[in-house]
């Protein structure tokens, strides 16, 4: 039998206390020291930086948004007299002013943050994973397996982008994770066209070849010679990835075909427009449009200036 | 010489055609949500649910269905509106030509702004022209077409009242010929806030790259040497930068359709034009399988044959491709 207060007592004894501190903290170290140096945010620009802040701010609203909103985003608003607040200018009560549903635009807005950069993210992960794969297999194997992979995509490129999102949408079921498979399934293609080509040219290399004569393995030549200098690229089609994933998941939202059950920016937008207000409640649908287009202008700034550090042909000029 | 890549470059493009056709069949079939769950719903009798069957020609086996859907396909026949009671390619044919010429339209106007504007950034490197210019494209590449949309919407209809608010034609006015459609005053009238909203959008993809490769361009030696004859800086920018620079733009370009015709179907929502993208959204928003069929075949259609187009239009651009490779 396990004796307990003896495992707690080992657990909480101080030595392994401060082992555990010193240990998590080199760890969180470790990884931040490696962020910052994958993504470069030491040597980006003044507008990159300006990008990764932004990013960083909307963070922080998508994971501490619920916990500012001062209402229910769902919620039809009651004021004292007994009436709802509908279309309500800002005020103190309400800093962005009212709905025509009466519910509060501020916690809207925060609320409407974390399914955006929830799926901004999943998305651009997925897209640079499955695209940063096929390139570099489709790039370093060459012959069929390239010439398979490569019209592979060609036929995906035939897809038109944003109808065949809605159709695969409305056929799977309106929800966050089918919009953001949808999302993926069509976007990784332009990811692994780049990736390829320039795997072509880095095959040819000599510590390529050198690894080759030294007996390694194709997988091992793949993954540890060939992706890291593959690697700033997928960073910058992280960055693009996440661009499209936004723009897509606001355009999904605008039309109808989101998550019912979730409050996004482009939903916001889309009563706003339904309603037929766009003249006169500026406070409805300004702010939420500010937002799609900072967070999104934010991760194009960042990949910009990522690629002007990691492509230092455009930087010398 | 080039008929050869000709000849496969045809290939390829009837090859995709057929794959969407393949994608498009497994969608409609094989899919949770498909047609067959909506009508023939678990409600109905056995023998009804049966009857239904037979007469969809869901009875039948996959490939059975496959070879009569392409053949169908093939013949323009989209079966009828579950809305509206009517052959599909009648809704569809009206669309089918609003939808091809307001892109090209809008691709055309976008490419060239994209390309005059680059060149201006180019000359005016390093210097707040050419922030702002980056600025300006940044933020138009980042913004959803729809805030766009709205915001020139109300500017410029709803404030200033220049133009209408949406529609391709106004009421009692517009002709039964298909160019009397498109040739009129009318109809510019309409198109030219929709093409504005479209272009502010579209413009950023040949601008970037065509600004980034010029800037690649600037340290060559032939640079220097049309410098040291003494050309003038215009001369320069344009006769030896531009024309190098086209290349990668007319390959951008060709990637860009299948992102443009997103833009397409949220710039005819905002201006309610009669496209095929209204079409698309709303016949998908009532479960109209024929009509969201139909649709999506021939959107597929148009994305790849502009990417075959734009194909063609490279080789004929890039002389070291038609000559090198393939003689």
């Amino acid at each position: 039998m396990l004796n307990s207060s003896k495992f707690l007592a080992d657990i909480l004894n101080v030595n392994t206390l401060r082992r555990m501190l010193a240990g998590s903290i080199s760890m969180l170290w470790w990884v931040t020291n490696g962020i910052i140096t994958t993504f470069r945010l030491r040597e980006l620009g003044y507008q990159g930086k300006i990008g990764v802040f932004i990013l960083l701010f909307f963070i922080f609203i998508a994971i501490f948004g619920k916990a500012l909103a001062p209402y229910n985003p769902k919620e039809s608003l009651v004021g004292t007299d007994g009436k709802f607040k509908s279309l309500q200018t800002p005020s103190l009560q309400h800093p962005l002013g009212t709905t025509w549903q009466s519910r509060d635009v501020l916690s809207q807005l925060l609320y409407g943050c974390r399914p955006t950069l929830i799926a901004g993210a999943t998305a651009a992960f997925m897209v640079a994973f499955i695209g940063v794969n096929i390139g570099i297999i489709s790039g370093y194997f060459g012959g069929k397996v390239d010439m398979i992979l490569m019209r592979f995509v060609d036929i995906v490129f035939g897809l038109p982008f944003l109808p065949f999102i809605i159709v695969l949408v409305s056929m799977l079921g309106r929800s966050q994770m089918n919009v953001i498979i949808a999302i993926v399934v069509i976007t990784w293609r332009s990811v692994s066209r780049v990736v390829r080509s320039q795997v072509l040219t880095l095959r040819e290399l000599p510590y390529v070849k050198a690894a080759k004569v030294m007996g390694a393995g194709d997988f091992r030549i793949l993954y540890l010679h060939i992706f890291p200098n593959v690697l700033p690229l997928s960073v910058l089609y992280l960055a693009f990835g996440f661009v499209w994933a936004i723009l897509a998941h606001a355009d999904l939202s605008f039309l109808g075909f989101a998550d019912p059950e979730v409050v996004t920016w482009g939903k916001m937008i889309y009563s706003a427009w339904a309603a037929g207000v766009m003249t006169t409640a500026f406070w409805w649908y300004i702010p939420p449009s500010i937002c799609i287009s900072a967070l999104a202008s934010a991760a194009f700034f960042y990949a910009r200036a990522f690629e002007e550090v990691a492509n230092p042909r455009l930087k010398e000029q | 010489m080039t008929y050869r890549y000709l000849i496969e470059r045809t290939a390829m493009m009837l090859l995709t055609m057929f794959a969407l056709l393949v994608i498009q069949f497994f969608m409609f079939r094989l899919m949770p949500g498909d047609p067959s769950a909506s009508i023939v719903s678990g409600s109905l009798t056995r023998e009804v649910q049966l009857q239904l069957r037979k007469s969809w020609e869901l009875d039948k086996p996959l490939y059975v269905q496959f070879v009569n859907y392409v053949y169908k396909l093939l013949h323009l026949d989209f079966g009828i509106s579950f809305f509206k009671r009517i052959p599909v390619i009648e809704i569809i044919r009206y669309r089918f030509w609003n939808t091809v010429i307001f892109m090209l339209v809008a691709m055309i106007w976008a490419n060239f702004i994209g390309i005059v504007l680059a060149c201006v950034s180019v000359a005016r490197r390093n210097k707040t022209g050419d922030t702002a210019l980056i600025l300006l494209g940044s933020v138009c590449r980042a913004t959803p077409l729809f805030v766009t949309g709205i915001i020139v919407l109300t500017i410029f209809s709803y404030w200033l009242d220049y133009f209408p608010l949406g529609g391709m034609h106004a009421i009692g006015v517009g002709s039964s010929t298909f160019l009397g459609r498109f040739l009129n005053f009318d109809f510019l009238y309409h198109a030219i806030l929709p093409i504005f909203t479209a272009s502010l959008f579209y413009f950023t993809v040949p601008f970037f790259v065509m600004r980034t490769a010029m800037l690649e361009y600037v340290g060559e030696d032939y640079i220097a040497l049309a410098k040291a004859k003494g050309q003038t800086n215009v001369n320069i920018l344009i006769k030896h930068l531009a024309r190098n620079a086209l290349n990668p733009v007319v390959t951008s370009a060709a990637m860009a359709i299948g992102f443009a015709i997103s833009g397409q179907v949220i710039v005819e929502i905002i201006f309610r034009w009669p496209g095929m993208g209204t079409e698309l959204v709303y016949s998908t928003l009532r479960r109209d399988y024929p009509v969201i069929q139909g649709t999506f075949f021939l959107l597929g259609i148009i994305v790849i044959f502009m990417n075959y187009v734009s194909d063609l239009l490279y080789l004929y651009l890039d002389p070291r491709i038609r000559y090198a490779k393939f003689e």
